[in-house]
């Protein structure tokens, strides 16, 4: 009985220790509700800075999106802002009103937290790829060091001749074995794609914007790597069999590209977004200081004939030459 | 070698170094022991010991000699704790460590480390009991994110002091005070505000300019005096006891002013069975309610203590072994930087070491 007695102690006070390492926190919607329901724009705003350096990224993307939702007019409500991650509809709206409006200064800074927290929440923060970030960034062509500042520039040579159907190629291959569900989620890639295009557009003078140029360069990536990909438009590129056998045997690529249907086949509203995102990246190569021409991609039109993602890294490639 | 050598330049800038005013709750001359951390961080009618001359001087019994020793990590201590006794075994392995991406991933975010070693007397002195003691504090902070390098941060701050006290019974009121005397000063930034915002994309190497180049005289760096003064005042209604109690910093390092902490809370015993809740920083306009709300409960059979409460929403834990002249503490605790609950955690533990004779 004495032993059963010091047994269940135990348990208890193990049990308690490992629940009080979860960082579970009973008091943080009281908070949130109130700001969200009553805070002023500067008190939104730096509860929202607070909210994302402490990692809590569903406040600080609700705080911050509450400041956007009055910037753009939006009418967002407060439990929609809440649960803004998981809003594909509210995300695209989002997106699609930033890319369409001049903003404010409150609205930028508010873009800024709301781009590093979505990023945060869904998983698709440079964070979340610190593993493999330096590869990644040296495998779509990017210069690290001129990035992250140091002296070393020459990271990857450049060559003369552009290949986009080599380019995209070997990006399709590292955006798939990037991190598990990074290119999953059109939605939210395309919010992070036009807020680092907007912010590097506000930041042009800025020493912040070559870290947004470089990830927004990153979310272009896998926006047209999700278009591709995607066939059944879901937003989630992880269910297609294509992504499955990439994950599996990285080095077939090519082989399984060309038994694989392309996401912009008999697709126009994909390919009409597919050239967009593409133009986009000509924009973060400049404050990047990529010296590479891009080279013209056919137009919407003609991405929507090729049946096999080879056959549309084959047209891309055609009047890369 | 060159996507070593960009790593390695990467990791170098990122140790270096938001414009961000966080509310600090460790600093110099001010701390709480592991049974306030795992109690929720209640401490206005719970303190004992030689904390209490500091959190509420009221409540100040003489326990003859004591010593104390704690450690506060953070929740990277294993990754941390393995890099540092790896270096130390082979220093060259510095360059090979800093392509370690384990390490990278455990060192992003918010985390601090912070030491607090300390010994002093207390005795009765007729019906006054009177108390003393002296500590060596310190801490380090920083703050990465690689979707943040134009604010990464980075602070160490060192503090040594000593404090005395003492406090008086009158039937169920007590009263206490306490004054104390210490230098401190930021060994990181050596200039400016704390902790050091760099912007590594613009000036990675300005963020050098701010850190000491030798590390063998820090003490040189801990060149401010402050001065620290706490009052206190308890009051027990039966197994219910009200109190209250100012700390009061002249010069605090971190938010480089003067600082009033003023806290005030109920605690109610049963038998082994302690409940206590307080309103802590009450003075502070920039917290919400919830932030100072902190509750916690303890049970204590004199060889086992278990504590547990919840800080700014927060849940915390601890145990306690007293086995006569030493106690020995375990508590997992937040610590909460932001003015609202659960927005800036940073989960940290401590084991800890008191002994008295």
């Amino acid at each position: 009985m004495r032993f059963k007695g010091i047994a269940i102690t135990w348990i208890v006070v193990l049990a308690a220790l490992l629940v009080s390492s979860c960082g579970i926190n009973l008091f943080r919607s009281f908070d949130l509700d109130s700001l969200l329901s009553t805070g002023t724009t500067e008190e939104k705003l730096s509860s929202a800075d607070e909210a994302l350096n402490g990692g809590s990224y569903t406040e600080a993307l609700a705080l911050a999106g509450s400041v956007l939702s009055e910037e753009l007019n939006l009418d967002i409500g407060v439990e929609d802002l809440k649960t803004l991650i998981d809003s594909t509809e509210t995300l695209l709206d989002l997106a699609e009103t930033i890319a369409a409006t001049d903003l404010s200064e409150d609205a930028i800074s508010a873009l800024e937290i709301v781009v590093k927290a979505a990023a945060g929440a869904s998983g698709k923060s440079l964070d979340d790829l610190a593993d493999s970030l330096i590869e990644i960034g040296q495998d779509l062509g990017l210069d690290m060091g001129a990035i992250l500042g140091s002296a070393d520039k020459s990271v990857k040579e450049s060559s003369d001749e552009f290949d986009i159907g080599e380019f995209i190629e070997t990006s399709v291959a590292t955006m798939i074995n990037m991190a598990e569900g990074f290119i999953d989620g059109r939605e939210i890639l395309k919010l992070l794609l036009v807020g680092c295009h907007e912010l590097v557009d506000s930041t042009l003078t800025a020493d912040s914007s070559p870290m947004y140029a470089f990830s927004g360069l990153i979310y272009d990536f896998s926006y047209l790597s999700n278009l591709i990909i995607d066939l059944d438009d879901d937003g989630t590129v992880s269910d297609e069999e294509f992504f499955d056998n990439v994950s599996t045997n990285p080095a077939s690529v090519v082989y399984y590209s060309q038994q694989a249907t392309s996401g912009l086949y008999e697709d126009l509203e994909d390919s009409e977004e597919f050239v967009w995102a593409y133009d986009l990246i000509e924009t973060f190569f400049g404050v990047l200081g990529i010296d590479e021409a891009l080279p013209e991609i056919p137009d919407s039109e003609t991405l929507t004939v090729p049946e096999t993602i080879f056959d549309l890294f084959e047209t891309l490639g055609s009047d890369a030459s | 070698m060159k996507k070593l050598l960009t790593l390695i330049s990467l990791m170098l800038v990122l140790f270096c170094v938001g414009i961000f005013a966080y509310q600090w709750e460790e600093f110099p001359g001010f701390f709480k022991p592991f049974e306030s951390l795992a109690m929720g961080g209640v401490y206005t009618t719970t303190a004992q010991g030689l904390s209490a001359l500091v959190l509420n001087p009221a409540l100040y019994e003489p326990q003859g000699f004591e010593m104390f020793f704690y450690p506060f990590v953070s929740n990277n201590l294993f990754s941390v704790g393995s890099v540092a006794s790896q270096l130390i075994s082979n220093p060259a392995s510095l360059t090979e460590l800093a392509s370690n991406t384990e390490l990278l991933n455990s060192m992003l975010g918010i985390h601090s480390y912070t030491m607090l070693s300390g010994a002093g007397y207390g005795d009765n002195i007729g019906d006054v009991s009177v108390g003393g003691f002296g500590a060596l504090q310190g801490s380090v902070f920083w703050n990465i994110s690689l979707d943040s390098l134009d604010s990464a941060e980075l602070g160490t701050w060192l503090a040594y002091y000593g404090v005395v006290g003492a406090s008086m019974e009158f039937d169920n009121l007590s009263f206490g005070a306490s004054v104390g005397v210490g230098m401190n000063g930021s060994v990181i930034p050596t200039t400016g505000s704390y902790p050091l915002t760099v912007d590594l994309l613009s000036d990675p190497e300005g963020a050098l300019d701010s850190i000491p180049s030798d590390f063998s005289n820090i003490l040189a760096s801990v060149n401010k005096a402050f001065f620290v003064t706490s009052i206190g005042a308890a009051y027990d209604i039966g197994s219910l006891r009200l109190a209250g109690s100012l700390f009061v910093n002249t010069a605090e390092l971190l938010r480089n002013t003067q600082l009033y902490w003023l806290t005030v809370g109920a605690s109610y015993n049963w038998n082994i069975l302690t409940v206590a809740v307080e309103l802590e920083d009450v003075l502070n306009q920039s917290k919400s309610l919830w932030r100072k709300l902190n509750m916690g409960a303890s049970v204590d059979w004199d060889f086992l203590e278990l504590y547990g409460g919840l800080h700014a929403g927060w849940l915390t834990g601890g145990i306690a072994l007293d086995m006569k002249f030493v106690k020995i503490g375990f508590a997992s605790y937040v610590t909460e930087y932001s003015s609202y609950a659960g927005f800036t955690p940073e989960q940290k533990y401590t084991i800890t070491i008191n002994g008295n004779f």
